[in-house]
């Protein structure tokens, strides 16, 4: 598609005043002078026509296949593989209309001689879903600037992100036990941590054989540990529609960060034996009170439904179910002596009053907050005074309430909250990420 | 991060439909100002034409060149920084906007105009750079747009009333002084000490007042430190009665003063007390007087000055700002920059100093005039609203291409201004077209650069082979048959150029 452009019309006024000033004041330099104006005009016409411009196209999307709100750079190189340069070439790629660039930019303007290359980089941050790359916008102009010829080149390589919840989770067989995993008790057992001897009986393992004690006294003793158990977990996911909110145009919501940091967390309890539960609060599901509701189990298969219910928590768009009952039925479902984990952006008091409820009820809480709060506005700063004061009444009634700020690794915030407690040896439960 | 004072650009300015690229406009303004200083610096330019009026206006305040292109590019300059300051809302910025804006708009356009008035040519060659310049200075700072003019020019209009206040209270001001100089000259001067007597009373009476008045306004409880404001609180209070008492005193003794002086009683009192015909007349003298009377006037002018700003500033949006810097510049203006400017502007010819303070009456007037007709210009489309600054900066030196001729500067410097002309609408639409579809993130300046130096190569070929084609003119013909010659080569170019057009037109469109 090919367009003129008029921005030399005002030349010919131009000339046409030089001329009648001339004329008028006799003035022959004035008269020559109207011919520069034409000049440029002719000059724009004749190099107006359109010349054939032969373009390849790649794009790199890296990583192609990743969590939300993880940056995503993309690259695209441009060659002019006509045997002509192109004077004029402007670029604008095609970035999906659900992503915001945070770095860079997907534009350019250069000149290209035959053979040359150009290459944009910019970052994205992934939100999820599929998200197809259409081709990028070439507008190329001729020497002069008046014939503007809009393409669509074909691209090579990677046209499409792939945004999933569980991208960077790896497989459970090869995860270790990281968190709830090491939880301890006080009861002697099978473990890491030392906890007593004790007379040996027939059929304990020879590894627990205190053999140092045997070639003193000659007697056979048998080395106890702080016995592990599994834990009973219920991951409880905000999705009500005032959790639906992103830090910015283009980057994931609230909603979606915590289903990610569920999603590995639901990972990494499962590889470790323990027994996992969801509830998806916000939303109107299968459940009682329309909570989407799975009972705590273990095994990979209770990992994949966890993993199907946060996929649906993240693309509720309507519905506006009555939390306040969803709450209170997830009192009576959660099994005695399970453990809490609610991840919220803490936005409002609700949140708040429930982790009050389940700490009045004597279950173990964790809170995981996804900051979506931004704070260059003094409506921002005063948001984020409240979430914070949200936090520390978390905190107050003995929950661990852990803050994501963005740009920290979720590992990283996954580790502060649940595994803190735990690596203490022979700590009782003490309300928050400890043994249940 | 400006290196001092407010900074000129906004983040505003960055936006999509903002200003051209900076690499463009570089270009441009490169251009422009180097074609000024090469046309004004030119010593066959004005070392042998300064001999009429105008040598008698510029002369003497320019003796070197250098100077009025110095002179020159600092009012544009002020002018165009004026303008940009006056689109903020702190008052700082307002404040200075003005200060800028201001005289240095009222000058350069009042000097304009008396040089169209006196000299033509120079007015329009002159008058163009002036409006290449500032529409350059503009569109650095995305200020050529209607929405960005009209609120500098309210502004304008609001110091230009607050300087005509400022200059009624000056006036009403020292009137009273010389009143006051006049009565208590007499009063002193005099042998009559019961003269002088009442004098002293009545100055005491007012000073006291203006006292009692000024510390009334004055925020001094509000300026202490919290812990010492009981102290204060106790000392004003007896401030306070200490001058009820004074002032009834006074207004008691005048009461009994001025029926005692008429029913002659003084003249027992001189009999009593002989040193008092001495004493009277020394409080009427000046040294008295003034001390009394001074700390009076000072306390309440500070006390006005404190209660206007409060209630000028008891807006908490940016109308107060707006309000109150027209009104402080205005003082500003009055008081310093006025005789300042009035001291420095040397008197061409003998004129009169009321030119001169017409210049400074209806400069600002003009300014008015002027940027409101570039508002309409922009809202009937004559001037297009985005592409303003570079549209006014080429249109500004197609005039000045036509001074330049009829001021005779030499044919290749003429060819040169055109070139510029085009060159400036150029690269500053490209630039513009390029921040437009691209923002002002990409790395575009090998882009624009390739542009810039294509459109320069084509405009000194076309210098080149015009000048040539002038030798030839001058040399092979009259200067009259040439003149004819060339309007009938320009008028065939327009005619040939019309097929070509429609034929690369066709050929272009898909």
């Amino acid at each position: 598609m090919s367009r003129q452009s008029t921005r030399w019309r005002a030349t010919v006024a131009a000339a046409t005043l030089f001329a009648a000033a001339g004329l008028v004041a006799r003035n022959g330099a004035l008269l020559l002078a109207a011919v520069v104006p034409l000049v440029y005009f002719a000059y724009s016409l004749v190099t107006s026509g359109p010349g054939s411009v032969s373009l390849s196209v790649t794009r790199h999307v890296e990583p192609e296949l990743s969590p939300p709100g993880t940056p995503v750079h993309v690259t695209l190189e441009l060659t002019n593989e006509g045997d002509r340069p192109v004077s004029d070439l402007r670029v604008v790629d095609a970035v999906p209309a659900d992503l915001a660039v945070t770095r860079g930019s997907p534009r350019t303007g250069v000149a290209l001689e035959p053979g040359a290359t150009t290459t944009i980089e910019y970052a994205l941050v992934a939100r999820r879903g599929v998200h197809e790359f259409e081709p990028p916008r070439v507008r190329v102009r001729s020497l002069g600037g008046t014939s503007v010829t809009t393409l669509r080149p074909t691209v090579s390589g990677d046209t499409r992100l792939v945004c999933r919840l569980d991208a960077d989770a790896p497989p459970i067989d090869d995860q270790g036990a990281q968190f709830v995993g090491d939880l301890t008790t006080d009861e002697p057992g099978e473990g890491l941590t030392f906890h007593s001897t004790r007379e040996y009986r027939r059929g304990d393992d020879a590894r627990r054989i205190d053999w140092r004690t045997y070639a003193k006294t000659g007697e056979l003793t048998t080395i106890d540990y702080e016995r592990r158990r599994a834990a009973s977990v219920v991951l409880v996911v905000d999705a009500r529609r005032i959790s639906r909110v992103s830090a910015g145009p283009g980057r994931p919501t609230a909603v979606e960060l915590s289903a990610y940091a569920a999603t590995h967390a639901v990972t990494d309890f499962v590889a470790s034996g323990h027994d996992v539960g969801v509830a998806v609060i916000g939303a109107d599901g299968p459940g009682p009170a329309g909570l989407h509701w799975l009972a705590p189990e273990s095994g990979d298969g209770q990992r994949s439904r966890a993993i199907d219910y946060f996929r649906t928590a993240t693309a509720v768009t309507g519905g506006a179910p009555d939390t306040d009952r969803q709450l209170a039925e997830l009192l009576d479902l959660v099994p005695p002596g399970a453990q809490l984990a609610l991840f919220s952006p803490l936005l409002d008091d609700l949140p708040v009053e429930a982790v009050q409820a389940w700490r009045s009820q004597g279950y173990p809480a964790v809170v995981l907050s996804p900051d979506v709060v931004t704070d260059n506005t003094v409506g921002g700063q005063f948001e984020q005074v409240q979430r914070y004061t949200r936090l520390a009444r978390c905190q107050a009634t003995g929950a661990r309430a852990t803050d994501w700020r963005r740009g920290t690794p979720l590992p990283m915030a996954l580790a502060y909250a649940f595994a803190a407690d735990a690596r203490l040896p022979s700590q009782r439960p003490t309300g928050a990420g400890g043994v249940p | 991060m400006a290196l001092f004072g407010p900074r000129l650009d906004r983040p505003s300015a960055l936006g999509d439909e903002g200003r051209p690229r900076a690499t463009s406009l570089t270009i441009a303004s490169l251009l422009v100002f180097g074609l000024f200083v090469v046309a004004t610096t030119c010593p066959w330019n004005y070392g042998l034409r300064f001999d009429g009026v105008v040598p008698s206006l510029i002369v003497p305040a320019c003796a070197r060149l250098g100077r009025l292109t110095l002179a020159f590019g600092t009012v544009t300059g002020l002018l165009t920084a004026g303008l940009a300051l006056l689109t903020r809302e702190r008052f700082v910025s307002l404040f200075v906007g003005q200060i800028c804006f201001l005289p240095a708009g009222a000058a350069l356009v009042a000097g304009l105009a008396a040089l169209l008035v006196t000299s033509p040519a120079y007015g329009v060659f002159f008058g163009g750079f002036a409006v290449a310049l500032v529409a350059l200075g503009s569109t650095w700072t995305d200020t050529t747009s209607a929405s960005a003019v009209r609120p500098a020019l309210f502004q304008e209009g609001l110091t230009y009333l607050s300087m005509v206040g400022w200059g009624i209270v000056v006036l009403v001001v020292g009137g009273a002084v010389l009143v006051v100089r006049a009565v208590v000259g007499s009063a002193g001067s005099g042998s009559d000490p019961t003269a002088a007597l009442s004098t002293f009373l009545v100055v005491v009476f007012v000073g006291v007042l203006s006292v009692r008045l000024g510390l009334r306004w004055l925020p001094i409880r509000q300026l202490t430190p919290r812990k010492r404001r009981g102290a204060v609180d106790r000392r004003l209070g007896q401030v306070r009665r200490a001058t009820t008492v004074v002032l009834i005193g006074t207004l008691v003794a005048v009461l009994c003063v001025l029926p005692a002086w008429f029913l002659g009683w003084f003249d027992a009192v001189y009999a009593l007390f002989p040193p008092a015909r001495l004493l009277f007349p020394v409080l009427a003298t000046p040294i008295p007087v003034v001390a009394v009377l001074g700390v009076g006037v000072v306390t309440l002018a500070l006390g006005v000055v404190a209660l206007a700003l409060r209630r000028l500033t008891r807006p908490v949006d940016t109308t107060a700002n707006r309000l109150l810097a027209p009104v402080a510049a205005g003082l500003v203006l009055v008081l310093g920059f006025l005789p300042f400017a009035l001291s420095l502007i040397p008197v061409p010819g003998g004129a009169p100093p009321i030119v001169l303070v017409a210049f400074l009456v209806l400069g600002p007037i003009a300014l008015s005039l002027l940027g409101w007709t570039l508002v309409a210009a922009q809202y009937l489309s004559l001037v297009p609203e985005r592409a303003g600054g570079p549209a006014l900066a080429a249109g500004g030196m197609v005039l000045a291409t036509i001074g330049a001729a009829l001021t005779g500067v030499p044919t290749p410097l003429v060819l040169a201004a055109a070139v510029v002309a085009m060159v400036v609408w150029d690269v500053s639409s490209f630039g513009l077209g390029v921040t437009a579809e691209l923002g002002h993130l990409p790395e575009t300046r090998r882009l624009e650069l390739f542009h810039a130096v294509v459109a320069l190569a084509l405009g000194a070929i076309a210098v080149l082979s015009l000048s040539l084609l002038d030798v030839v003119r001058t040399s092979l013909a009259g200067e009259v048959a040439a003149t004819v010659a060339a309007a009938l080569a320009v008028f065939g170019v327009l005619v040939l150029l019309t097929p070509l057009r429609g034929y690369v037109a066709g050929e272009g469109r898909d």
